[in-house]
């Protein structure tokens, strides 16, 4: 309950931060116009009353919060639209995109995770680890650039964009495969750049755990290897990669920027991008409140795991003296 | 619900003339165990007295066959129950351990898991050796969380280690090492780590188990006193050696071997004082170096009665005493 | 007559004199739940004379670690005085510490775990003369070889690395990094518990020592009654946060009235009733 008021408050001390920053970012929307001889200054300044963006810093923002409330989140200047739906169907991509990418990452990343834990030291665990450091090592842009060429030069899959040109004729199925083939390519991106690291916490967490005095005591006692490893190793290791978790959550909204910007993807990103570029004011606050509050979210969500996870926060036991 | 019946033998462990090198770093391997030689009768309780170092948690833990991977088992032998130990593949020795033989560790503290529920962790023990329903063994559990000394088995089958007290997580561990009645419970040092209050509780709730099953105990402790109220017989080790082995009362009324003398001196810590601040009976430098164990006998350095021959020889048992052996110069001339 | 000490005022002559110490804490809760607060010591009242051993014994639970805590001042009390050569340091700020910290240091139990482990010998003994800058390299590398013969190491030893040494030499390497200051207060919190008997004995005896040749005041912590029956001059015992009985050490156990005393006692007449029994040769 204290955390759910925290964030509310982190989220409002988020959009004044927005407000400032742009403020100070030199340029407005119209300085494009300004240049343009053709348009009179009167029509700029009659366009920037409209606006709004002659009042005074604090009016803007009540109006930016009145229009929260109303669920418009500000209104676009370059889309002439409000906000809220623009951000909410780029949006929808992007956690396509990333969900998409997060259940495989996992997927791939705990078991193997596991594995390499379990036969630690012998050739298994070091092909893993060697493999694990190189995609750590590549910066996303390189691995993005790298499956670009190899997909323009295979032409297995397609390049750039969410649909085919012909996406509207196809049948539902149809359409179906088409967003899928075009999602292969940013995710295998995606996840090739975010598998290393769960791995990495996956198997450092298990490592730790089997030398614990427990397990060896279980040991002792006959439990058996898989036995031990799934109900006594695990639940203990899960910590440090539920925190993980949580993080991956957090950042659904905002670690596919450069993915989608390389491969077309009609996500958030591009958008963003477009808006900065733009200076167009109010696309820009609503979409980094967006992402901040998928942040908040997050770390909501992975404060609850640990907690249904881990009996000894969950009891908050005092340890006896 | 039904324990597997057992071949009757006269011994229930006999450990022979067992030497153990640990090769963790190959420059110095570690003599952990020397010749060691222990015989363990059914329902028979046995203590090892040795301090740190002495080779007792290696003992333990070669009679469990968990040593860890880098020790060596260089001679000698280990026959439990009829089996020779030390010739049986991994999975039949998981089907004793635990169910046959079952180890107490020290610090229950560390040897619980913190995410379980206790009751969960003794149940684990019967599920890995003991065809059952879901429902026996949660009754089975419970039953031995009343065994073991709780009025509220219930409530305490759902609480979590965190939630316990010292004494209370020892009887827990407890309970898992007797889940499955075995024929040998090895204790290793119960009571270092609780206070001083618990330890006769402890204590007599083991040889209650005794009694109740004929379980044999191999109790360790660095302690004499902790043995003197619990074991009939004593095998005292040092530098991985037995040193001297007999019945309890002998061991602490006639000790041959110096360093017994020493360990049975120190007890006096224990004796009223008249005054306040006296000084304390102790035993002169430190334990040898394993690595590096030199000559003859490994007391020698620290031996009040230390003689010429004591560095040049050979170490050699005798029985000067019937049921009383010892590893000693003293009486090897 | 004017009693010319007020009830706040302590006598010169004790090294340590402790009053109406209280501290309590809060349990954690997550979210929703409850918080219960834990009173773990309260109105606890000793002093301690230099050269002297009081002894603070109880179970698990007690109170007595907290005691030792607050008054090292790793931890604020909630109430009370803890005066320290007559300087009141209950509630002084850190930096008003620092000066007279050096008075009072602590030995823990389990020496391993309060140590850096990739620290020599030398660096653990000469960290808290590093810490108040005392003198240059050669003047610390001198004292630390001094100390470690005080306590029994062999001062080649020195650059040795700290997890070479067994058990009990690690705890003479915390006793001599306790003495590096000259203290005049020793907090012993369950130094000598978990060692080999006879690694007990010996340091045991070094602690007497010690006591004697620098008139060192000593706090022990203990669970151990015959091990503070022949170390400490004095006992408190204590029981759910508070000290139920106090006295002269052979007074509290001979007399002893408190279920918490009776307890403690009766585990050493245990030993000793076994020791009879087996017709020990002592």
């Amino acid at each position: 309950m204290r955390r759910a008021i925290r964030a509310v408050v982190l989220l409002f001390g988020v959009s004044v931060l927005c407000f400032l920053f742009t403020e100070m970012a030199p340029g407005s929307f119209f300085d494009e116009m300004r240049l343009n001889p053709q348009i009179s200054p009167e029509t700029i300044s009659g366009l920037r009353a409209r606006y709004g963006l002659d009042r005074p810093l604090l009016v803007r923002y009540g109006r930016w919060l009145m229009s929260v409330v109303q669920g418009d989140l500000g209104f676009s200047i370059a889309y002439n639209a409000p906000v809220a739906p623009l951000l909410w169907s780029r949006a929808r991509n992007t956690l396509l995109l990333t969900i998409t990418a997060m259940i495989l990452t996992w997927l791939i990343g705990v078991p193997l995770g596991v594995w390499s834990a379990a036969h630690h030291d012998r050739w298994l665990d070091r092909i893993v680890e060697t493999g694990n450091s190189l995609l750590i090592s590549i910066p996303e842009i390189v691995i993005a650039l790298g499956l670009l060429a190899l997909a323009v030069r295979s032409r297995t899959v397609p390049v750039g964009g969410m649909m085919s040109i012909d996406h509207e004729e196809l049948s539902t199925w149809g359409r179906l495969q088409d967003v899928l083939r075009h999602l292969l390519l940013p995710a295998a991106i995606l996840v090739l750049s975010g598998v290393a690291i769960v791995i990495r916490h996956v198997r450092a967490g298990v490592v730790e755990v089997l030398e614990a005095p427990y397990v060896r005591a279980g040991r002792g006692l006959g439990i058996g290897q898989t036995r031990l490893l799934f109900r006594h190793v695990l639940p203990v290791a899960a910590s440090p990669a539920i925190s993980l978790f949580g993080l991956s959550i957090a950042s659904l909204l905002s670690g596919s920027l450069l993915v989608e910007v390389a491969t077309g993807w009609p996500g958030l990103g591009p958008l963003l991008v477009e808006a900065t570029l733009a200076r167009d004011l109010y696309l820009v606050i609503g979409g980094i409140i967006f992402s901040a509050l998928f942040l908040i979210v997050g770390n909501l969500i992975a404060d609850l795991l640990l907690l249904t996870s881990d009996p000894r926060i969950r009891t908050g036991g005092l340890d006896a003296e | 619900m039904k324990f597997p019946a057992e071949p009757s033998c006269d011994k229930t462990v006999l450990v022979h003339r067992l030497s153990v090198t640990y090769l963790s770093d190959r420059a110095q391997p570690v003599r952990a165990l020397d010749q060691a030689t222990l015989e363990i009768r059914p329902g028979e309780l046995v203590g090892i007295l040795g301090e740190s170092g002495s080779g007792k948690s290696t003992l333990a833990a070669a009679l469990l066959r968990l040593l860890p991977a880098d020790a060596r088992y260089d001679s000698g032998s280990i026959v439990f129950l009829g089996l020779n130990l030390l010739a049986l593949p991994e999975a039949e020795l998981q089907r004793l351990r635990g169910a046959k033989v079952a180890l107490i560790p020290q610090d229950p503290a560390l040897t619980l898991n913190p995410v379980l529920t206790v009751g969960d962790q003794i149940v684990e023990v019967i599920r890995a050796h003991i065809r059952s329903t879901r429902q026996d063994r949660r009754t089975r559990a419970e039953e031995l969380l009343k065994e073991v000394g709780f009025d509220q088995p219930r409530r305490i089958y759902t609480a979590y280690p965190h939630q316990l007290s010292g004494g209370q997580r020892q009887r827990i561990v407890i309970a898992q090492a007797i889940a499955c009645r075995p024929a040998l419970v090895i204790a290793d040092e119960p009571t270092s780590k609780l206070d001083a209050s618990l330890q006769a509780e402890i204590l007599s709730l083991m040889r209650e188990i005794s009694q109740r099953y004929q379980t044999a105990f191999m109790l360790i402790s660095h302690d004499p006193t902790v043995l003197a109220g619990f074991v009939d017989r004593i095998a005292v080790m040092y530098a991985g050696r037995v040193v001297e082995e007999g019945r309890t009362e002998d061991i602490f009324r006639h000790p041959l071997h110096p360093y017994t003398q020493a360990l049975v001196r120190l007890c006096s810590r224990y004796l009223p004082e008249s005054g306040t601040r006296t000084r304390f009976a102790s035993i002169a430098g430190e334990p040898p170096s394993l690595s590096d164990p030199g000559a003859g006998c490994p007391f020698a350095r620290r031996c009040p009665e230390r003689m010429k021959v004591c560095t040049e020889r050979d170490l050699r048992e005798t029985i000067p005493q019937p049921s009383h052996r010892v590893s000693c110069f003293k009486y090897d001339q | 007559m004017t009693n010319s000490a007020s009830p706040m005022e302590p006598p010169a002559q004790a090294v340590l004199r402790v009053s109406g110490l209280s501290k309590s804490y809060r349990g954690k809760g997550v979210g929703w739940q409850r918080m219960d607060v834990i009173v773990a010591v309260s109105e606890v009242e000793f002093e301690i004379f230099a050269g002297q051993t009081l002894a603070l014994v109880g179970s698990s639970g007690s109170g007595k670690s907290t005691v030792a805590r607050c008054v090292t001042r790793l931890e604020k009390p909630d109430a009370g005085h803890i005066w320290l050569h007559g300087a009141d340091i209950a509630q002084l700020h850190s930096h008003e510490l620092r000066s007279l910290r050096p008075q009072l240091q602590m030995v823990f139990q389990d020496a391993a775990t309060s140590m850096n482990p990739s620290f020599t010998a030398a660096e653990v003994i000469e960290e808290p003369l590093l810490i108040q800058r005392r003198g240059d390299k050669s003047a610390r590398r001198t004292r630390v070889k001094e100390l470690m013969q005080e306590v029994g190491l062999p001062p080649e030893w020195a650059d040795r690395s700290a997890m070479d040494f067994s058990g009990g030499q690690r705890q003479r390497l915390a006793i001599a990094r306790a003495l590096a200051l000259k203290p005049k207060l020793l907090v012993l919190d369950e130094a000598l518990s978990g060692l080999d008997l006879s690694t007990e004995a010996q340091i045991a005896n070094l602690l007497l020592d010690l006591q004697a040749s620098h008139s060192l005041a000593y706090l022990l912590i203990s669970h151990d009654l015959a091990l503070v029956a022949r170390l400490a001059d004095t006992i408190a015992v204590m029981a759910n946060g508070r000290i139920v009985e106090h006295g002269s050490a052979s007074q509290v156990i001979a007399n002893a009235k408190h279920p918490e005393t009776l307890a403690l006692v009766a585990a050493t007449r245990v030993a000793q009733t076994h020791l009879a029994a087996m017709g020990a040769a002592l």
